[in-house]
């Protein structure tokens, strides 16, 4: 049997800040990654002799990167680090399944750390299956891991911070984008922005961003909507409409914008699957990104030596992420009894200052919640179900029909069914037909949590 | 218009092949960021629908970007890596197993969707 002492799934600021404390107690640290190299998504580095642009490291969520890897680095030698390892299934007992290339492995760890992150938060409009329809976070991480956008006019749409970031950062590479269409108005913004007095960085932040946006000549639509993307082989325009107050779109004053390439998002999901096949309890914090495990002070899970930290758990950004990875590293450490001396100060210490930026982030993350008339641009003949093909439509005659669970609209029309498991439209369906009982179970998540081969489940060591 | 953003003059170049035809690629980057940058965003049709699909996410979650990698099978663009000489094709009317499909094989008399 492979045992381990503490496993950390996601070596995104979350896994990489745990991993650090963990290895720095002396605990043996595994840590598992689906990518080639650490630093999860927000800190994906360009590929080698590609520089990093200026910019992008100027960014606060960077900043705070060098000294949280450079605390890594030095204990990294103590670190089993599995890169290109795709963890595909847990169970209440801590043993974690991961497969690479065409072998499997299951790690039993004595104490679990998920730190999965998340990914856009999408609403459906038709079109948006058409190449050249992007999520915000894809083509962020395209510019950023790559330098690559491909070529034509470009619309990022919207809401959120990463559409911002978006813009911004094809502003400083010398390809602005053609309009920044962005659903919350700019009266919605201003209680948000009062919320942060207490975190005046944040707010710079986000002006020092706008003004870039503004500077490259970009025009802002607030409070409008991507609703219709057009294209034969792949995307070429795209139909903007104004919105009301609960982001339903107006059907007047619409115009029609070139487009090759469209960024899309409202926010981000937790990535929550190997916390759901394990068995952890969830509830819903929509300003957080939807289904969220639950998890005490310490992020521990009501599953006893499995805890949760960062995006995946609730997104609230880079920065209390690997506050929340330092939290589940000090507790793990407490249960390999490897703390140390001043450990439990340590943890208070942390643990106010999460609450405090947690508390800023809430007013922001409340400015740019999800309005349900958003929801509109989802026509009976869109599509829902990305993997599946299934439309709008579709899931509503089933929904009448007595469909009413998650789980039972899924076995009628396979929606969530395909080989995303229902990341991109289990969200879709719920607002489609109205937020389920609030006792009846979320939508089933089964291993594999991502698609493996067969053959690497009979190649198991 | 360019599509890649930065120009480093000083990272290797492999070639890789997308159906048949070879594609300048840097070495350390993406399958798909490869296929982008030469100005290739279709890279499927839908199994059901027949629509044209390309990469979505772009960071491994929903499987649009699915293309065929010889010797190594279906894999998410996104996250695979260029290798020099790494031969792709769309991933639709290919069988889970390694051997060609038959729509994609050279024997006529076979017809195209019974298993091979």
């Amino acid at each position: 049997m492979n045992r381990r002492d503490a496993v950390i799934v996601g070596a995104g600021p979350a896994g990489i800040a745990a991993a650090a404390v963990l290895a720095e107690r002396g605990v043996a640290t595994t840590l598992v990654d689906e990518s080639p190299d650490p630093g999860g998504q927000i800190w994906r580095a360009p590929p080698p002799g590609v520089p990093e642009d200026g910019f992008t490291r100027s960014l606060s969520a960077h900043r705070l990167r060098d000294p949280v890897m450079a605390a890594f680095e030095v204990h990294s030698h103590q670190v089993e680090y599995l890169a290109e390892h795709i963890a595909y299934a847990c169970t209440p007992h801590l043993a974690l399944s991961a497969a690479n290339g065409r072998a499997s492995t299951v790690l039993h760890a004595r104490a679990l750390l998920l730190a999965t992150g998340a990914f856009d938060r999408t609403v459906p409009f038709p079109g948006w299956t058409l190449p050249g329809v992007f999520t915000t976070g894809g083509l962020l991480s395209l510019v950023q891991g790559h330098g690559v956008v491909p070529e034509g006019p470009v619309v990022i749409a919207g809401a959120g911070l990463l559409q911002l970031l978006a813009a911004a950062r094809l502003c400083a590479l010398g390809r602005p984008p053609v309009a920044l269409v962005e659903a919350t108005r700019r009266q919605d913004l201003v209680s948000g922005g009062l919320g942060l007095w207490s975190r005046p960085g944040m707010l710079l932040e986000g002006a020092r961003l706008l003004d870039r946006i503004l500077v490259a000549g970009v025009p802002v639509l607030r409070g409008h909507a991507v609703v219709r993307a057009y294209g034969e082989d792949r995307l070429e325009r795209v139909e903007v409409q104004p919105v009301d107050r609960s982001w339903m779109p107006l059907a007047r004053a619409e115009r029609i914008l070139d487009a090759r390439v469209l960024a899309t998002g409202f926010g981000l999901r937790p990535e929550s699957a190997l916390a759901r096949i394990a068995g952890v309890p969830h509830r819903t914090d929509p300003a957080r990104g939807g289904l969220l495990p639950q998890h005490d002070e310490r992020r521990q899970t009501p599953l006893p030596g499995l805890f949760v930290a960062g995006d995946g758990s609730g997104v609230q950004g880079a920065e209390i992420a690997v506050l929340q990875g330092r939290l589940a590293a000090l507790a793990m450490a407490e249960r390999l009894g490897a703390d140390r001396a001043g450990d439990r100060e340590h943890q208070a210490r942390l643990y106010q200052d999460l609450r405090q930026r947690e508390r800023a982030r809430r007013s922001l993350d409340h400015a740019y919640r999800l309005r349900p008339g958003i929801w509109r641009t989802c026509t009976p003949d869109t599509v829902v179900c990305r993997c599946e093909g299934v439309t709008a439509a579709e899931v509503r005659r089933w929904h009448r029909r007595g469909a009413t669970t998650p789980t039972s609209l899924k076995m009628a029309t396979r929606a969530g069914m395909g080989r995303c498991q229902g990341r991109f439209c289990e969200a879709t369906v719920s607002a489609l037909c109205g937020e389920p009982e609030p006792d009846s179970p979320p939508l089933s998540v089964r291993p594999p949590a991502r698609p493996v081969p067969l053959e690497a489940l009979a190649n198991h060591r | 218009m360019i599509s890649r953003l930065l120009r480093p003059a000083s990272v290797p170049r492999v070639t890789i092949r997308w159906k048949g035809e070879p594609l300048e690629a840097r070495e350390g980057e993406t399958l798909l960021a490869a296929l982008l940058a030469a100005g290739i965003l279709a890279t499927r049709r839908h199994e059901a629908t027949g629509h044209p699909r390309g990469a979505f996410c772009g960071m491994g979650v929903c499987m649009d970007c699915l293309v065929w990698v010889e010797g190594e099978g279906r894999v998410r663009a996104c996250t695979t890596r260029v290798r020099e000489g790494l031969v792709c094709r769309p991933a639709e009317h290919v069988s889970d197993s390694a051997a060609p499909s038959p729509a994609d094989s050279a024997d006529p008399d076979r017809p195209a969707g019974d298993p091979p």
